[in-house]
């Protein structure tokens, strides 16, 4: 059984209501850091990133089909 | 549901988090497609973890640390970026992917120690680190600018709190250029409206013409530095000041304005 149990799947962003105070003194570098960082991530990501997300899903699918063959990667189970 | 689409929405920030941890965009979109490549070789590489989040990152960390990255500043990069990472090579890798889960991507200490997979104590004893490392590094000399002495006071006061040292108080604009002169400071903090009617904005246009040094303008005419031509970088705290306003405004030039090299 390669199948993963689903861990809890919730979409997590930057939690809002967290304490800056463990950066101590430098909490104000961290916080402009954070928006700096925040005003150059980009939500859309690249293809080549979608091309990869995309083997990663055929790879998952020719994984968790568990055929007990040779492991030649030739998986028919194409349902696009 | 499939482990791309578990992954999907967490890419973009996996991948600011690369960016800020390695110093540019391309060379932490090198180590994301890492991450994904070796999961598409194995996918059983994704671990359990409390969500699919801390689960992702769990697998860029074992990663990053296999490959041992060199901080990179890549023409790409922007000038904050370069002077933010060039100021974070300086933290060790451990302490600066503990500092930047925490400052910038907002896990909570408990999430980032589950990242990377040590417990609390540790964590807090790499966030301690890299708090250390960024202060003496940022640890400078500064001039101040200021005619009346109780203001003067505490501004020295306040910037020696920080871990800085203050190579003199100047009243004047004269002042100000000599004190410049005799030992030059590696940040500026002036006033405006100077004791014998010169400018704290002339003194520090003439100072630099010669170097670039951040400079916070503390004043109670802020009107002044709108209308004349502002020298840069310069920044300002209005008075009567915010004593934690001021203090953060340091701390953000110091790290975001200097090159570390510089500061050495």
């Amino acid at each position: 059984m390669s199948s993963k149990p689903e861990t809890k799947n919730e979409p997590v962003a930057a939690p809002p209501g967290r304490q800056d105070d463990a950066l101590g003194p430098n909490s104000a570098i961290g916080k402009k850091l954070r928006a700096l960082y925040d005003d150059v991530m980009s939500e859309e990501v690249p293809d080549r990133f979608m091309d990869l997300l995309g083997r990663l899903e055929d790879a998952e699918k020719s994984s968790g089909s568990q055929q007990p063959e040779d492991a030649d990667g030739t998986s028919q189970d194409k349902e696009d | 549901m499939s482990l791309s689409l578990r992954i999907a929405p967490h890419l973009p920030y996996l991948r600011r988090f690369a960016r800020a941890v390695t110093g540019s965009q391309t060379s932490g979109d090198a180590y994301v497609s890492a991450v994904l490549e070796a999961l598409i070789a194995d996918v059983d590489l994704f671990p359990e973890a409390s969500n699919d989040r801390i689960a992702l990152y769990k697998v860029f960390i074992a990663l990053f640390d296999r490959l041992n990255v060199e901080i990179d500043q890549q023409q790409d990069s922007f000038g904050w970026e370069k002077r933010a990472a060039s100021n974070l090579a300086h933290i060790a890798p451990a302490p600066r992917q503990a500092f930047l889960l925490e400052a910038v991507e907002g896990f909570s200490a408990k999430e980032a120690a589950e990242v990377m997979d040590i417990d609390d104590a540790a964590f807090t004893a790499l966030i301690d680190e890299a708090t250390r490392d960024i202060s003496d590094q940022m640890r400078t000399e500064i001039l101040i600018i200021e005619d009346e002495p109780l203001i003067a006071m505490d501004i020295e006061q306040l910037v020696e709190g920080l871990g800085h040292s203050v190579t003199g108080i100047a009243r004047t604009r004269d002042e100000a250029l000599d004190l410049f002169r005799k030992s030059p400071p590696k940040m500026v903090l002036a006033d405006i409206q100077l004791a014998d009617g010169s400018s704290g904005i002339d003194a520090v246009k003439d100072m630099l013409a010669d170097v670039a040094l951040p400079v916070i303008f503390i004043t109670a005419f802020p009107e002044r530095l709108l209308t004349g031509e502002r020298p840069e970088p310069a920044f300002l705290v209005t008075k009567p000041f915010n004593p934690d306003m001021l203090k953060a405004l340091i701390s953000q030039a110091l790290f975001f304005e200097t090159q570390a090299k510089q500061l050495a």
